[in-house]
């Protein structure tokens, strides 16, 4: 069959269109003002969204902050492998693994190739139980087995796999899932911290790391309230979380300003940079050793409670 | 007469064509849009990297957590017909506006050093240069934020000490 001339015509002018979409395209970096946008948003009858997304750090790096390198792997400290299998409701499951995931972050933090293996078996189990294995699959395990030699990565697979469990979360409109591992991530990350100070006069740095993580609880918060649930056991998570909410809103927030300058070794090949800084040592929030030993009380108390099988 | 029907055809699918671009899932844009041009070596990709649906009409918050001694990088991705993007950093506890990027002519990356942890307010929208006014009121596309981190080097943290 010969094509007939309007064909061609009609090809002509698909392939005019899309080079001229191609070309406009490559435009896209050019920045100019739009003066009417104001104007344009008054306009009667359209509707304009202001969407607030709160965020918070994965369990890995809340660890990788704290210098392990001074530090002892404590295998006693973890939730272990073989009570993984006795939780039932679905929504403590989904608690364990979150508990599960921290560890795993932990003993790839300590770089222990075994263990994490081991972790992040038990991890696949749980997230296949609560129908999110896709998020958490045979390759990554294999990705693990294979990667002796790079330890480092062990660091990597572990954010990966609570990366992927939250976007997975996501894309299927599953929010009190986010909670609940969110919650139970979070607070085993605050099990481990705690359990590492020996001695709250020469502690420093894991003490600040500590106080840093008011912000996280404060982001993770509103972003579990702003959800409504009627989730029983999401409800009862958050109402536990509230106790630690209290400490940490207690705690001095840091006083002075925040200097914002731009940086003097910023590079051609990197993007304008700045530096953001705050005005001494008060700038940032603290823990006094009353408010280290409260928190330390209720974060052993909640994490016992969500460990155990008998809820 | 077959060349109108064919002239139907083409005008269903260049009304159709654009649609779809702009509402595809929106989860993972940031490591697929332009941020990947931004992905820099020695740095970590930052879990709270996130994307959303924005139109030339909304505004989304992203309150993000910064820990200190730690450099990061912020990039930012849409769809090209809502481009430039303008972004405000605001700290959280203040409300004081810390950077605009209106007075960078709307860069899209930035690299930020924080000395101390800090949570952080980015305010986004999409100006929408090459949109119609139709597309301004109706059509929706994705927002990517692009974070990488990277630890500040010994030295450095040695000077500050």
């Amino acid at each position: 069959m010969k094509p007939s001339q309007n064909s061609y015509v009609t090809l002509a002018i698909v392939v005019a269109m899309m080079l001229a979409g191609a070309c406009q395209s490559g435009q896209k970096r050019s920045p100019v003002l739009i003066e009417d946008l104001d104007e344009l948003s008054s306009n009667a009858g359209i509707k304009s969204f202001n969407q607030i997304i709160h965020l918070y750090p994965s369990p890995a790096e809340m660890l990788s902050v704290i210098d392990m390198s001074e530090l002892n792997f404590d295998a006693s400290l973890l939730n272990p492998l073989d009570r993984a299998d006795q939780y039932i409701d679905s929504q403590l499951k989904t608690y364990a693994l979150g508990i599960y995931m921290t560890d795993l972050a932990y003993t790839a933090l300590f770089l222990r190739h075994e263990e994490s293996l081991n972790y992040l078996e038990v991890v696949k189990s749980l997230a296949a139980d609560i129908n999110i294995n896709e998020a958490v699959d045979e390759a990554m395990i294999e990705k693990v087995r294979n990667n002796v030699e790079y330890l480092d990565s062990l660091y990597n697979i572990s954010n990966e796999a609570f990366i992927n469990v939250l976007s997975f979360c996501e894309r299927n409109e599953k929010p009190n899932t986010v909670v609940m591992l969110s919650a139970g991530a979070f607070l085993e990350s605050l099990y481990l911290a705690v359990h590492m100070v020996d001695d709250y006069e020469s502690a420093d740095m894991l003490l600040q790391h500590l106080a840093d993580q008011k912000y996280t609880i404060d982001n993770f918060m509103l972003f579990a309230n702003s959800l409504e649930t009627d989730d029983l056991n999401v409800i009862a998570t958050l109402k536990d979380f509230e106790k630690l909410k209290i400490i940490y809103d207690g705690i001095k927030p840091g006083t002075g300003g925040v200097t914002v300058k731009t940086s003097e070794d910023a590079d051609e090949n990197q993007p304008k940079k700045l530096v953001i800084g705050g005005t001494g040592k008060a700038s940032q929030p603290s823990l006094t050793e009353e408010e280290f030993e409260s928190l330390k009380a209720v974060v052993i108390e909640m994490r016992n409670k969500a460990v155990s099988i008998n809820q | 007469m077959k060349l109108i029907g064919n002239i139907y055809v083409l005008a269903f699918f260049l009304l159709i064509i654009p649609g779809q671009l702009f509402s595809q899932n929106c989860e993972t844009h940031h490591l697929e849009g332009d941020c990947q041009h931004d992905l820099q070596k020695g740095y970590d990709f930052y879990s709270q990297s996130h994307s959303a649906k924005i139109s030339a009409l909304d505004t989304i918050e992203f309150n993000v957590v910064f820990y200190g001694q730690k450099d990061y990088i912020l990039s930012f991705c849409t769809h090209k017909n809502l481009y430039p993007i303008h972004f405000v950093l605001i700290d959280q506890q203040t409300g004081e506006v810390l950077y605009d990027n209106e007075e960078d002519k709307y860069l899209e990356s930035l690299g930020l050093g924080f000395d101390v942890a800090k949570p952080l307010t980015i305010r986004v929208d999409a100006i929408a240069r090459l949109s119609t006014d139709e597309e301004i009121t109706d059509k929706i596309g994705c927002l990517g934020l692009l974070i990488q981190y990277k630890n500040y080097s010994r030295k450095r943290v040695q000077l500050q000490l």
